[in-house]
């Protein structure tokens, strides 16, 4: 024989049941547009069935039902997406950082338009041909030394960008702190002690009992900006804990919850190789002696576009120091005039040219200053030229011919030629790895839909919802209604 | 597949942003008219776009060269015709001269003549275009021929004080063109004026002496032979002057061709870049057209 309140029981059990799913839908509603949310289910189980007890048997036939119990307040996640999307997020982090910087560089360059190194090189070598027609003009020969200093400047300026978007990306340890490489340690440095904190609420939660829901996603939300900057893989533990490794490397752990909630501090330092201008870093965790490789992430794609940006500068050095030795060698080989040509004064053939460039790399190549106030230093004359010869113009022409000259240091290209082929490769390499990085946002977005699909609120489905834990509330308080009216009967109206 | 309210947001946005990508796109090509922003656009045609700029700046300097290698030539023409129509005057003077029926003082006279066409000739051979002499070789800087007289203001010697030397000027890659005539060579067949000057001095030198035969003799021969080479250097200024001639106009080609194959790849086609933006603004509005409609409604309207 069952209780008198039994039936009550019953209904006030589905009367909270009830009420709980309608709050969790509500949660859930709430949070439609929250990102990372994962969408919550009240799991509503049978609640333990109670067994009538006899003097006769221990078991009866039939157990009774005792009404409806959240079991628990579910989570609907898909770890596997999860991981999917980490390691695609790895490779957009790495990719677009690539894109962005590539982007940036090839603006530096300005060609193919009129503010190029191409149209400037160009009027140089034609400064030439007019000192070839009037070696002794001293108009024709300030424009000349004009169109070098223009020269020079370009390629200082280009050097010094490139140096910029360098820096920008990386520097030696000492250095001001504005670059990406330390902005993005401190990042990970960051996120790592945001989650560290998380995992020890989560693990004191779990001993507890219950259910961190909305700690679990904050904690998934963070581990996503993580996989942005470095390739991470997330171990499961015990208790809702995670361990978190870097690249595939399972000594470096940064994270882990195996005994308590630890983090060890994450650390990267540059060096640059001296002999190419390339860029070695140096990624360690406190407690584990060797550096870690294969970051893959922001840090590997700051590592190869920082040595990519190298390789351009180096191509641009080859360039410059060409430059500097051919016309240097030729300058020197012809002969100058004696005098700038102030009223009066006779001009005559001088002595041999000096140099004429000085400093052979881009960033330090400039015209001799000595030519700049004499200009009569100019070595137009070729070198069998006698003493009144100033309409001798030999050496000029040689050098305005150096254009179109097959040279060995540029592996037989010409000065124009290896120009064209650095802009060109900075071209191709800009549009390959935006191609990349296009293609790659695209599986982000898949994978990024999918576990949407999986974990993302619905409005319809939630309204369903709504409506049918309403009327299962409606059904529940009837069901009070009715009990009430037969307990009324029992107590009021009988005897 | 389930459908959630964040998947239909981001797939929206990821649609529309594309289209206006691409949308952003021709209108850079339309705004800058060039195919060609940045060399990612087309890193092939950025080569040969690039290399076309060199050739067409190329083209222009030697189209100025050839310009300046023209005037030159012209006015070392000029002068050399001034030197020969001297030269022809002398000739009809000699001629007179040797005629027996004159008499001394008729001789005089055109001897008097003769030094005043000596100094003609002289002035022609030290002509200059700009302010630079264009007879000296390379001494360009101060005049080649010097005349001497003695006291009675009478010439007695042209010296030479120039040089050999070549002026090249380049009309086309590796193409060089000598501008300058050398107005002073020994070799047989050029003119040198330092002699042609003592010829004339002999004849006028014969003309006060009254050296009939002379005049009639070597005299003549010797003029005959300086006015010969003339004309042969008259000649190659002329075949000079005709090969600048259709050097300009293959560079004007030239250019041309470049111009058009430039064009080709760098500048925007604008009727195709206009139709392609017209077509991509359609896609665009029919996207934001279904876009309001996918995202707007849910169950929430149809609840009482």
């Amino acid at each position: 024989m069952l209780s008198t309140f039994f039936g009550l029981e019953i209904a006030r059990r589905a009367l909270n049941a009830e009420q709980a799913a309608t709050d969790v839908t509500g949660h859930n509603i709430a949070n439609a547009s929250t990102p990372g949310y994962s969408r919550q289910r009240a799991d509503l189980a049978a609640s333990e069935p109670y067994t009538i007890p006899s003097l006769g048997s221990p078991v009866m036939a039939q157990q009774v039902g005792t009404g409806v119990t959240v079991s628990q307040i579910e989570r609907i996640r898909d770890s596997f997406l999860d991981n999917q999307y980490r390691e695609q997020n790895s490779l957009q982090g790495q990719y677009q950082i690539i894109s962005q910087t590539l982007n940036e560089v090839q603006t530096i360059f300005m060609d193919p338009s009129a503010n190029g190194l191409n149209p400037v090189l160009d009027n140089f070598f034609n400064s030439w041909q007019e000192l070839s027609k009037n070696a002794e003009s001293m108009p024709i020969r300030t424009s000349l030394i004009g169109s070098a200093e223009t020269l020079c400047a370009t390629f200082n300026n280009i050097s010094s960008q490139l140096k910029t978007a360098e820096d920008n990306l990386a520097a030696t340890p000492g250095g001001p702190g504005t670059d990406l490489l330390s902005a993005d340690v401190n990042k990970v440095n960051n996120l790592a002690a945001q989650i560290n904190g998380l995992n020890s609420q989560i693990l004191k939660i779990k001993t507890a009992g219950e259910q961190p829901n909305d700690l679990l996603d904050q904690r998934d939300k963070l581990l996503d900006q993580l996989s942005q900057l470095m390739n991470i893989t997330v171990t499961r533990e015990s208790n809702d804990g995670i361990k978190v490794t870097i690249g595939n490397n399972a000594s470096a752990v940064l994270i882990t919850t195996t005994a308590s909630a630890t983090v060890n501090a994450f650390s990267a330092s540059a060096t640059i190789n001296s002999s190419n201008g390339t860029l070695n870093i140096q990624y360690k965790l406190a407690g584990a002696p060797t550096s870690i490789s294969a970051m893959g992430g922001e840090f590997d794609g700051i590592g190869g576009v920082y040595d990519n940006i190298a390789s351009y500068k180096q191509k641009l050095d080859t360039l410059a120091g060409a430059l500097f030795s051919q016309i240097n060698s030729l300058h020197q080989s012809g002969y100058t005039l004696t005098t700038s040509g102030s009223a009066g004064a006779t001009i005559t053939i001088g002595s041999a040219g000096g140099k004429f460039f000085i400093g052979s790399s881009s960033d330090t190549i400039s015209v001799n200053p000595t030519l700049l106030t004499h200009p009569n230093l100019v070595a137009a004359a070729s070198s069998n030229a006698s003493i009144s010869a100033i309409g001798s113009a030999g050496n000029a022409l040689a050098i305005a011919n150096l254009q179109y000259s097959a040279i060995s240091t540029l592996n037989g290209a010409t000065l124009d030629g290896f120009y064209q082929s650095i802009v060109t490769g900075i071209g191709s390499d800009t549009q390959r790895n935006s191609q990349l990085t296009a293609n790659q946002q695209t599986l982000v977005d898949q994978v990024n839909n999918l576990r949407q699909s999986v974990s993302g609120v619905n409005m319809d489905e939630e309204m369903t919802n709504l409506i049918q834990y309403q009327h299962g509330y409606q059904a529940a308080a009837r069901l009070v209604t009715v009990l009430d009216g037969m307990l009324d009967t029992l107590i009021n109206k009988m005897g | 597949m389930r459908i959630t309210n964040q998947m239909t947001a981001a797939i929206v946005l990821n649609d529309l942003n594309n289209c206006m990508e691409q949308l952003q796109n021709t209108q850079l090509k339309l705004s800058s008219g060039h195919n060609i922003n940045q060399p990612s656009d087309d890193p092939a045609g950025t080569a040969r776009v690039m290399a076309f700029d060199s050739n067409l700046s190329a083209n222009g300097q030697y189209q100025r060269n050839i310009n300046d290698a023209t005037g030159w030539l012209n006015t070392t023409d000029q002068a050399l015709a001034n030197i020969g129509s001297a030269l022809q005057r002398v000739r009809t003077l000699t001629v007179e001269g040797a005629n027996a029926t004159l008499s001394g003082t008729d001789r005089q006279a055109l001897a008097q003549e003769v030094d005043q066409l000596i100094n003609n000739v002289v002035d022609n051979a030290n002509a200059s275009y700009g302010d630079r002499y264009i007879l000296g070789g390379n001494h360009t800087g101060g005049r080649p021929f010097s005349v001497t007289n003695d006291a009675n203001g009478e010439p007695q010697t042209v010296a030479y004080s120039g040089d050999q030397g070549q002026l090249n000027y380049e009309i086309s890659r590796n193409v060089t063109i000598q501008i300058n005539v050398n107005a002073n060579s020994s070799t047989a067949g050029s003119i040198s004026v330092s002699n042609m000057c003592q010829d004339l001095i002999n004849i006028r030198d014969h003309l006060k002496n009254s050296d009939t035969n002379s005049l009639s003799g070597t005299d003549l021969s010797n003029l005959d032979n300086d006015m010969n080479n003339l004309l042969s250097a008259r000649a190659s200024v002329g075949a000079r002057l005709n090969r600048l001639s259709l050097s300009l106009g293959q560079a004007q080609t030239a250019k041309l061709n470049l111009t058009s194959s430039k064009a080709d790849i760098y500048d925007v086609d604008i009727a195709r870049a206009i139709t392609d933006f017209n077509m991509q603004q359609n896609a665009y509005q029919g996207a934001l057209n279904v876009a309001a409609r996918i995202i707007q409604p849910s169950l929430v309207d149809f609840l009482k």
